[in-house]
């Protein structure tokens, strides 16, 4: 009989997949900061150290404000519509009725099918010809011309908007009746007992007990906001005339389009450090929130 | 079969000592109980005598061999938690078998050690049947059935009755006991409840905070507790303590009234410090018709059928006291009680020890 | 005492009242959700003359033209065997990389475990393109261009916090005794893991493959920046290149968004539960 540690190495178990990340994502990511501190322009075989240029030439550049801008609102607007409809629509389905499991598996749906094919419906719904969106309101009297919903600069952003809560909204919808389903109903027959009406008793019992999850679920949502690429990207592209263009897409364009290496990797770090900043600052703002009801 | 034997062992958990130093010995075939209210280190002793844990310092032997760094497996050791932590993907069959075919045994043999197993614990029935559909003592069985069917050297249980309920956990206590006296392994069960102890228990080790306080009989335990905390353990209803200071031969209790100790008891007065800490249990006291010591009120009457309990206000100082249930007793009621000076208790105030006397205490 | 409305009447009248709303609500969102779906099934089925004017909303004659002709203008065929297999690989690079990882952090003490779990979540909280510049760089020094390979990896690597989130609060669900009950009758951690924990959390690991299969599947920026032809590009780069030279095909991008959406649907109807347990695992806990 040999003699055997009490307990193996945990951190065995661990150590692939910390390695993977380590490599895919860390690596990178000290890559990236490093190249935004260069100017790489392979094509005229210049490759030099510039320093911080490119972080100065940056808080200059009116683009990047602009892109910064159109990111902010973007996840401010999205986050708060998704969930605000999300809670409703988790509210709808707490109550039991026939074949709830299947309507929660189709409302689910749109956060299955691939950004790409959902930007590419929509794109197809907002043409300003023949879209069934502008049929419709045309049809209805509601508006007596066509509207061109992709490429109108204040209407674009609105409707990139309109398509990533109509994608992300059943994430919200599920969290939140997560949520609402550990509610002991203790709590409502009490408050009933107590004399509260309906409203009240959202009021008082449903909202604070959701806080939890409505933070979760909003830090989530607005990191993933934040990052936006893929469904921009495909329904304007970045227009018209930059007016949706976001973070993401601005950086990408630099790095891939006029394949300005060193200033498109400022501008990822610079995202980078936005989205980190932000998280923390939600984290710490949601926290306080938490403590004080 | 094994002694086992603990060797100054302790346990840290970041800046908290669980186990602080711990030294035992459990004969062969012993029914010993580790005893304590939560956080005492109990469980955390239980897991490293098991080998779950392995202790910061200290040695753990079983029949003189060190076995301080060799896994459970190793040391053939069985346990049954409280939770039971029966496989709930595995029938109760396959529960069984399991350990078995982690030792590579062979199948037929597996086979036949079950069924030996099943009819000895009488869950012969439930064999095909999953953890989910079985009831809380049908569960309790086939976690023994799994402890016992490696034939162990140290059978080791972990409040296994907490999760029944009172009935059950009486049955099953007196099945218990049955089925050591059949088996004979040496068992360490761990439990916060004093009756179990009591009932099931060849040894007791009253434990807090990390540290053995007392490891004896359960008699001596009751009749001869070696701190204030061990007499508060055991028994119950609990003891009885009052605040007692002396002056010259006579015992003052709290709110003055004086108590004359009698001739035949003077001598056990004298190593006592000034200010202590008398016990006494409920059974020791009396209700007296003439004047007793002192004169109380009736706050409360608690009938149990053959028994009583009497809970009397004295202004400064409550008393329970146990007797035979008795009609006459009525709430409010003003009495005057006495106590059995032969099986008074005294602790040291400060620090709790239990200050011995010279005179008859009991065996 | 006639005077006094009968409660009952009232009563029915508040609750009808609500069953209609109620009925409203649900009935707007499951439109909200589903119209933009259905709307792209009539257009997948739409012949080409009807799609360039409105009315007609519905189609007079249903043809299957667009199906024919995604695959026959362009090698869908070879496009969905590309994102099926990037899927599955890295859905199981991740269970066999993912879920002993999870295990530790969910049973075992591991030295620095708050550490390795923020930098875990850090990790899902990159923004792609700070990286992807770089990783393409790598991908190319490697030779992994146009390959599975560079798009298993690098999914692969941001699909792990999800799996192990989902896996780590699944097994913690678990009680602690299970696994010391294991180790009493012989267990070694590993032998715990794979003969006690993995069968007991099935719907865990099912849900955690549902995810991480999804998540792949639907993955685009690094698919578009590492794939160059059809060799291994996916389906959301293949929809997001669609346009042709002149005009834009609605009708085939429907019929090929049809094809993508459809199979994703039946999956995630067969397995609805088990989905909606894993995203919300974590996330009501904290």
């Amino acid at each position: 009989m040999h003699s055997r540690q009490v307990t193996e190495h945990p951190v065995l178990f661990i150590l692939p997949a910390l390695g993977l990340m380590l490599l895919v994502a860390l690596y990178p990511l000290a890559a990236t900061s490093w190249l935004s501190l260069r100017d790489e322009f392979p094509i005229f075989h210049i490759s030099r150290f510039v320093g911080l240029s490119h972080y100065v030439t940056l808080w200059h550049d009116p683009r990047f404000w602009q892109s910064l801008t159109n990111t902010g609102y973007f996840a401010v607007v999205s986050v708060a519509s998704e969930v605000l409809l999300g809670l409703g629509a988790a509210l709808l389905l707490h109550q039991l009725f026939p074949a709830r499991g299947l309507v929660r598996a189709l409302v689910l749906m749109p956060w299955f099918i691939p950004t790409v094919v959902a930007a590419r419906a929509w794109e197809w719904i907002y043409h300003p010809h023949i879209g069934v969106l502008n049929f419709l309101l045309l049809q209805s009297g509601l508006t007596t011309t066509e509207i061109n919903w992709l490429g109108h600069p204040f209407l674009a952003l609105h409707a990139a908007i309109i398509a990533d809560v109509w994608k992300t909204m059943p994430f919200a919808t599920l969290l939140l009746l997560a949520g609402l389903q550990t509610i002991p109903s203790d709590l409502y027959r009490a408050a009933r007992v107590d004399g509260a009406t309906g409203l009240q008793a959202f009021w008082h019992i449903t909202l604070p007990w959701l806080i939890p999850v409505l933070s979760v679920t909003v830090v989530f949502r607005m990191l993933d906001a934040l990052r936006v690429f893929d469904i921009v990207y495909v329904l304007t592209g970045g227009g018209p005339a930059n007016t949706t263009e976001t973070l993401s897409i601005y950086a990408y364009r630099l790095s891939f389009q006029t394949l300005e290496f060193g200033y498109g990797a400022a501008l990822a770090v610079v995202t980078f450090v936005i989205i980190l900043f932000a998280s923390l600052l939600l984290q710490f703002l949601l926290r306080r929130v938490g403590t004080t009801t | 079969m094994a002694r086992v034997q603990l060797r100054g062992v302790t346990k840290d958990y970041d800046r908290t000592k669980a186990v602080d130093d711990l030294t035992l010995d459990i004969a062969e075939g012993e029914f010993l109980t580790l005893l304590g209210g939560s956080g005492c280190g109990k469980s955390t002793t239980l897991h490293l005598i098991a080998g779950l844990e392995p202790p910061s310092a200290g040695h753990i032997l079983f029949d003189d061999v060190d076995v301080t760094s060799l896994s459970p497996r190793e040391r053939n050791v069985a346990v049954v938690f409280q939770s039971y932590a029966l496989y709930p993907h595995k029938t109760v069959a396959e529960n069984l078998a399991f350990p078995l075919r982690m030792g590579r045994v062979a199948t037929a043999d597996i086979q036949a050690r079950v069924h030996e197993i099943a009819r000895l614990l009488q869950i012969e029935a439930l064999l095909e049947r999953k953890p989910r559909q079985l009831s809380g003592g049908q569960q309790q069985r086939v976690a023994l059935g799994r402890a016992l069917i490696r034939r162990p050297r140290v059978f080791l249980l972990d409040e296994p009755l907490s999760n029944l309920d009172a009935r059950l956990r009486v049955a099953l206590r007196q099945e218990l006991k049955t089925l050591h006296q059949t088996v004979r392994t040496t068992l360490v069960y761990v439990t916060h409840d004093q009756e179990e102890a009591m009932v099931l228990s060849d040894r007791i080790a009253v434990m807090h905070a990390g540290k053995i306080v007392q490891c004896a009989s359960p008699r001596v335990i009751y009749t001869a507790p070696a701190s204030r905390t061990v007499a508060e353990l055991v028994g119950s209803p609990p003891i009885n303590i009052l605040d007692i200071t002396i002056d010259g031969m006579t015992l003052v209790l709290p709110g003055g009234t004086r108590v004359k100790v009698p001739a035949a008891h003077r001598a056990w007065l004298a190593p006592l410090p000034p200010h202590f800490h008398l016990g006494i249990r409920p059974e020791h006291l009396f209700l007296t018709a003439e004047s007793g010591l002192a004169c109380a009120t009736v706050r409360q009457v608690e009938h149990l059928g053959k028994d009583m309990h009497i809970i009397l206000d004295a202004e400064l100082y409550t008393l329970t006291v146990r007797k035979e249930a008795d009609e006459s007793i009525q709430q409010g009621e003003t009495v005057s009680w006495n106590w059995d000076w032969a099986h008074l208790l005294c602790f040291d105030q400060e620090y709790g020890t239990r200050l011995v006397p010279g005179t008859s205490e009991g065996p | 005492m006639e005077r006094q409305v009968n409660p009952q009447w009232s009563q029915w009248i508040g609750y009808s009242i609500r069953m209609l709303l109620f009925v409203t609500g649900l009935g707007l969102v499951l439109s909200f959700c589903l119209l933009p779906v259905l709307w792209q099934l009539v257009t997948a089925l739409k012949p080409t003359a009807e799609l360039v004017t409105l009315p007609p909303l519905l189609p007079t004659v249903p043809t299957l033209d667009h199906f024919r002709s995604v695959f026959m203008d362009r090698p869908f065929a070879r496009i969905l065997f590309n994102s099926t297999g990037v899927a599955l690989l890295t859905t199981l690079v991740c269970l066999v990389l993912g879920t002993p990882a999870a295990f530790a952090l969910a049973k075992l003490r591991v030295p620095g475990q708050r550490l390795i779990l923020l930098s875990i979540l850090a990790v899902s909280m990159f923004p792609p393109i700070a990286i992807v510049g770089s990783l393409f760089l790598l991908i190319r020094l490697l030779h992994l261009r146009d390959t599975w390979w560079a798009l298993i990896l690098a999914d692969a690597t941001f699909a792990l916090p999800l799996t192990i989130w989902v896996m780590t609060s699944f097994l913690r669900d678990i009680p602690d005794d299970l696994l010391r009950a294991a180790r009493v009758d012989g267990c070694t951690t590993l032998q715990a893991l794979l003969y006690v924990f993995l069968p007991v959390v099935a719907p865990g690991l099912t849900t955690a493959v549902l995810l991480t299969f999804v998540f792949t599947w639907n993955e685009f920026l690094f698919a578009l920046t590492f794939t160059a032809t059809d060799a291994a590009r996916t389906v959301p780069v293949e929809i997001a290149l669609f346009p042709g030279l002149h005009e834009v095909p609605w009708g085939e991008m429907a019929a090929a968004a049809m094809l993508v959406t459809v199979p994703l649907l039946i999956l995630m109807l067969v397995a609805q539960r088990h989905i909606v347990a894993g995203l919300t695992a974590g996330a009501v806990k904290g």
